[in-house]
């Protein structure tokens, strides 16, 4: 992979570095509770709520949102699609070839 | 390649080859691993966990052996008890790892996990043979001993594997 190539292979809205650690934190497991993905990615919950909404809108990430059951706020679940993983990984193999001089 | 992906593809080239250094990059990466180093100091099961899931093997393996008169209130207790525990820990981590994206500890974890379930067969198919066709109700017993601990200590090595899988998974 030429580094023209890698960088061609960028994804914009992954590379911003708030939505990367959210992708990979995400890439690493099924789904994770936003309250461990804001302690994780070391951001804010408003950061956090932004960053996911932009991810969501690309088709990125899923939210859910389980029924209430008594008092206090429901847990939301985050997940990382099929089409946000694909990109994810290909945001990651771009990295790499980028930093790593032999790919060059 | 479709003109608009060329052109979407040469306009994010241009703007992150112009705007970051191959520094940042290395910083990006950096990140990515910080990040799943900090999920892998996460994945740790509560203490309790693997001797509980331990216990209700063990109530289910003196069942099947026939040690007790009240098999019909023990084996839904021990059943109700092993499923109860992957959500019970779900919720209390905030951490899914069931599903096909989930981590299962790689090769090692794996092997684990098939010595665990070969084990526990095993020892079902031992506990019924020798406790209730033979009537030898020492040898559920002992095998409702040994299980828990085999239990606990399989699952603590499997977790130590999930934990390696994750801090691996994006070098």
């Amino acid at each position: 992979m030429t580094a023209e190539h890698a960088h061609a292979q960028l994804d914009p809205l992954i590379h911003e570095l708030p939505r990367l650690r959210i992708c990979a934190t995400l890439a690493a497991t099924a789904s994770l509770e936003s309250r461990v993905l804001r302690d994780t990615t070391g951001l804010s919950d408003s950061a956090l709520s932004k960053h996911l909404a932009r991810l969501v809108q690309a088709g990125y990430v899923q939210q859910h949102t389980r029924q209430p059951r008594g008092p206090g706020r429901p847990p939301t679940w985050v997940t990382l699609t099929d089409q946000g993983r694909s990109a994810y990984n290909a945001h990651l193999a771009a990295l790499h070839g980028i930093t790593t001089p032999a790919d060059k | 390649m479709r003109a608009s992906e060329f052109i979407a593809g040469r306009a994010s080239y241009l703007y992150l080859a112009h705007m970051e250094t191959n520094e940042d990059f290395t910083a990006a990466l950096a990140a990515v691993t910080a990040s799943t180093q900090k999920l892998a100091d996460r994945i740790y099961t509560p203490w309790w966990y693997h001797p509980a899931l331990g216990g209700f093997i063990g109530l289910l393996l003196l069942a099947t052996g026939d040690v007790f008169d009240r098999d019909f209130v023990i084996l839904p207790i021990a059943a109700v008890g092993i499923i109860s525990l992957g959500p019970l820990y779900r919720r209390i981590s905030g951490i899914n790892l069931y599903g096909p994206h989930a981590p299962d500890g790689g090769p090692t974890g794996r092997a684990i996990l098939a010595i665990l379930v070969a084990a526990l067969t095993t020892s079902a198919a031992c506990s019924y043979l020798l406790g209730r066709e033979l009537g030898w109700t020492w040898a559920p017993w002992i095998l409702a001993v040994v299980m828990p601990i085999g239990t606990t200590l399989a699952g603590r090595a499997y977790d130590e594997q999930l934990r390696a899988q994750v801090r691996a998974s994006q070098a």
